[in-house]
């Protein structure tokens, strides 16, 4: 479990619920080892826009769609998912290809997915292949500051 | 006459790093995710292996394939193929792509949905 993330959490005075299960390495497994549905798994992309990092928060049973981040944004074209090596060098407290919504040192702004902020609450698999977080949605939006948008692929 | 078999397909994914880690047993390195017999959904698989579709953690450089059944017993991967598909490690994923696969073909026919 990435310190980082519960540690923002903690920090914060946000409830969060530690899940254990078998090892995973896709939404679906995770999904399937906790009894739960896809759609309550969330995932993070890292976007690079021209003011800086960005992260998409979505359903893993969802795919983003960059024409409308780019929309929210009024970015134009220059909305791109971040690189390997751009993360591996933002997010050193993080695992490649783990970046949470929420923790490390940077303060990226935060978008998250109409329909995943619709629920009452969300798991996040943060770092950890064999752990999960449950948190209330509002509490990460409140703690993002997060704008909800429509950023899912109809 | 003799009975026609249907040709089965084996949707696999790898991440590059696996690949060329895999110097001695490149076929270890495919993960395997379903064994399927049209050839379109096959396709329609390997390609959302490499979106974020069903993944928690979203690093999208994945590479999915198809591969015959003929064509990876040539590799000498048809072996580990069935024994990862019997553990069932990626039965759910696999699930999941496979009717999220048939979606998108049936919504438009000859068109792939693209991320």
């Amino acid at each position: 479990m990435s310190s980082s993330l519960t540690r923002a959490l903690d920090d914060a005075g946000i409830e969060y619920e530690l899940l254990s299960h078998t090892h995973t390495e896709t939404a679906a497994g995770e999904a399937a080892a906790l009894g739960l549905s896809p759609s309550e798994v969330a995932k993070t992309l890292v976007l690079t826009t021209p003011a800086g990092n960005l992260r998409a928060v979505l359903a893993a049973s969802d795919r983003l769609d960059l024409r409308k981040v780019r929309d929210v944004l009024g970015s134009g074209k220059h909305v791109e998912l971040a690189r390997e090596e751009d993360m591996a060098r933002d997010y050193p407290e993080f695992e490649l290809g783990a970046v949470p919504p929420l923790g490390g040192s940077r303060r990226d702004p935060v978008l998250i997915d109409r329909r995943l902020a619709e629920r009452d609450s969300l798991v996040l698999e943060a770092g950890s292949h064999e752990q999960s977080i449950r948190l209330q949605t509002a509490d990460l939006v409140r703690m993002t500051s997060a704008q909800v948008a429509d950023i899912g692929k109809d | 006459l003799g009975r026609v078999r249907e040709p089965t397909y084996y949707v696999q994914f790898a991440s590059p790093e696996e690949i060329d880690r895999a110097e001695v047993r490149p076929s270890r390195s495919w993960h395997t995710i379903a064994r399927v017999s049209d050839r379109m959904l096959a396709d329609e698989m390997a390609r959302l292996t490499e979106t974020s579709y069903m993944r928690a953690t979203t690093t999208p450089t994945f590479v999915g394939r198809a591969i015959s059944r003929s064509a990876l017993k040539r590799e000498g991967g048809w072996h580990h193929a069935e024994w990862e598909l019997g553990i069932g490690t990626f039965r759910d994923y696999g699930e999941a792509l496979r009717e999220r696969g048939q979606r998108n073909l049936s919504s438009s026919p000859g068109a792939p949905v693209v991320q």
